[in-house]
């Protein structure tokens, strides 16, 4: 799991151009069913690249904006029941920074800076949180809390970052 | 820096232990936040 993070962490191409969401997030905004978008990928038509596993296979993040143009591209619309391809338009959060307030760029890295500091303790913070809370009323041991914890908090995490538009390779 | 000093614990495989020490003792602090409370309930009742 910890190799699967950095991974997702070192190896990514997250910038401003990728919109990484959870495949249900992703089939609700693509107007599909979850279990569709699972056979898109499962068959190809979303590419691999577009798509992110955990180290037991698990999808745990879909770039929309590659797998939503994929998908629409290798759709076949006869067997897709007539049904067009229409994609949910992205929220405003992530799609238009234009329409922000203008802020000096200076000022605006900085902040950004401090959030993307605060965004990480936040994730720490509530992933041992979370996963004492499973240990104490449920019972896991600490390690299986903490593998059924990290996935959610990852794509939470990397959705937060993105819609904040920050880099996270730095 | 992103992430920096608060995702290195989680992200190194070397300090995997520490933050299952951590977790483990978060849990405890639960359990004995938890029985406190009770026994204070049972005393106020």
């Amino acid at each position: 799991m910890f190799a699967t993070f950095a991974t997702f962490a070192t190896g990514s191409q997250l910038n401003n151009q990728r919109d990484w969401i959870g495949l249900r997030e992703f089939a609700r905004r693509c107007g599909r069913a979850h279990r569709a978008a699972q056979q898109a990928i499962a068959d190809g038509r979303i590419p691999a690249s577009a798509v992110r596993h955990d180290a037991g296979g698990r999808i745990i993040a879909v770039d929309y904006h590659q797998a939503s143009a994929c998908w629409e591209q290798n759709t076949d619309q006869v067997r897709a029941n007539f049904r067009p391809f229409t994609p949910a338009p992205a929220p405003a959060r992530s799609r238009a920074p234009a329409q922000r307030a203008p802020v000096q760029t200076s000022a605006r890295d900085a902040v950004l800076e401090q959030l993307g500091e605060v965004l990480g303790t936040v994730f720490c913070s509530t992933l041992i949180a979370a996963a004492a809370m499973s240990v104490w009323r449920h019972g896991l041991r600490p390690a299986q809390a903490l593998d059924v914890h990290e996935d959610t908090l990852l794509v939470v995490m990397y959705a937060a970052a993105d819609a904040l538009q920050l880099d996270t390779n730095r | 820096m992103l992430f920096r000093d608060d995702l290195a614990a989680v992200q190194d495989p070397a300090r995997r232990d520490e933050v299952l020490e951590r977790i483990q003792a978060t849990a405890a602090q639960l359990e004995e936040d938890n029985r406190l409370a009770k026994a204070a309930g049972e005393l106020a009742a």
